[in-house]
């Protein structure tokens, strides 16, 4: 029982010598240095330059991107040359049109009174390159568009541009 | 035939049938949502094609893009114009497409890289690109350097362009479009320019 209770207090005794015993510090600190602890966030682009770069992607960044969009399974190692994603369209983003809206392959008929009224819409700054060259007004020149909208040539866009291409200077 | 692809009227002018018409962008297929990939591991940004792209300020790219033309080399204004129009073809733009659809895919893709909006006017039988909202740098040679490679690559053929003093660029033929480009210099306006031109 005594060599127990002599036992014990050896023991408490090298405790108590330990806790007395001072913090290594890095020399010239003249108080310990402030623990590493994590904030709790996950790591954001805000952040790179506090954050070393892991060797791996993180987790947690994954994760931020994954709020956007689907993130790519995490590897330890990525390829040489990332992988190609093909995404379908989202139908979240500005450019694209309304459910109703007609794909560009889809056939659009219009009547003459429409194109007139698309016209009027459309004139500001072609009517200002007119005046520029010719005397003649735009809105002089919007009462002709009102024929029939089958009369006029509108051709692919390549055609447009084959035409274009295609003029040479006069008497030549 | 009703033709399906009218957005905008065209108007008639003198006896040359001097038709214009401007084409007003149709809702493109481009989709710019995560259009860009930022990897931080790499330290590098990617568009969804694949392509490494470098984000610069307007001031330092467009300058830089506008002095190398001026010192004669095209080659990367052409390929920022044969990039973007890569990517709007990769829409799915069929081979008939019309004016307006094709506008539309082309402009979002501009929009997206941030060259400026981009315009298709129609001045008689030649086309006309424009460029609304450049980037205040850009030099009129380097636009024309763009669609250069916008155009040829849309088209699959090489297309010259004319800067006119309006600002609008005429898509012709290489050879045409330098001659045309001595009228614009010598002070000719783009109605007197179109006059002097013909369908071969």
């Amino acid at each position: 029982m005594n060599a127990k209770v002599n036992k014990l207090e050896a023991l408490l005794s090298r405790v108590q010598n330990n806790r007395e015993r001072p913090i290594l510090m890095p020399a010239g600190s003249s108080s310990a240095p402030a623990p590493i602890e994590p904030t709790g966030r996950p790591l954001s682009a805000a952040e790179p330059a506090t954050v070393p770069a892991p060797a791996a992607a993180p987790a947690a960044l994954l994760e931020a991107s994954a709020a956007t969009e689907p993130a790519p399974p995490a590897q330890p190692s990525p390829p040489a040359t990332p992988p190609r994603r093909v995404r379908q369209p989202k139908s979240s983003s500005a450019f694209r049109p309304a459910a109703s809206a007609p794909k560009q392959s889809a056939t659009r008929p219009k009547s003459p009174t429409d194109e007139a009224v698309t016209a009027v819409g459309n004139l500001s700054s072609p009517g200002d390159a007119i005046q520029a060259g010719a005397p003649a007004s735009a809105k002089v020149s919007v009462s002709r568009v009102k024929q029939p909208v089958a009369e006029l040539d509108v051709p692919s866009f390549r055609a447009l541009l084959g035409r274009s291409l295609s003029l040479k200077s006069r008497g030549t | 035939m009703v033709p399906s692809s009218i957005s905008a009227a065209e108007l008639t002018r003198k006896r040359k049938t001097f038709y214009i018409g401007m084409y007003m962008a149709r809702s493109p297929n481009f989709d710019p949502g995560a259009f860009y990939e930022v990897d931080f591991e790499a330290g590098s940004v990617r568009t969804r094609n694949g392509a490494r792209v470098l984000v610069l300020t307007d001031n330092a790219g467009a300058t830089l893009v506008s002095a190398a033309v001026k010192s004669g080399e095209k080659n990367a204004a052409k390929a920022i114009g044969s990039s973007i129009a890569k990517t709007a073809l990769s829409t799915g733009l069929a081979e008939d497409a019309s004016p307006e659809a094709v506008l539309g895919e082309a402009r979002a893709v501009m929009t997206t890289f941030g060259w400026g909006t981009l315009g298709l006017e129609r001045w008689g039988n030649a086309l006309v690109a424009t460029l609304r909202d450049a980037p205040e740098t850009l030099s009129s040679e380097a636009i024309g350097a763009i669609f250069e490679g916008l155009f040829s690559e849309l088209q699959g053929t090489d297309v010259g362009v004319a800067a006119t003093s309006n600002g609008r660029f005429l898509l012709l033929s290489p050879e045409v479009a330098a001659t045309a480009q001595s009228w614009a210099s010598a002070g000719a306006s783009l109605p007197a320019i179109v006059e002097r031109l013909e369908v071969a």
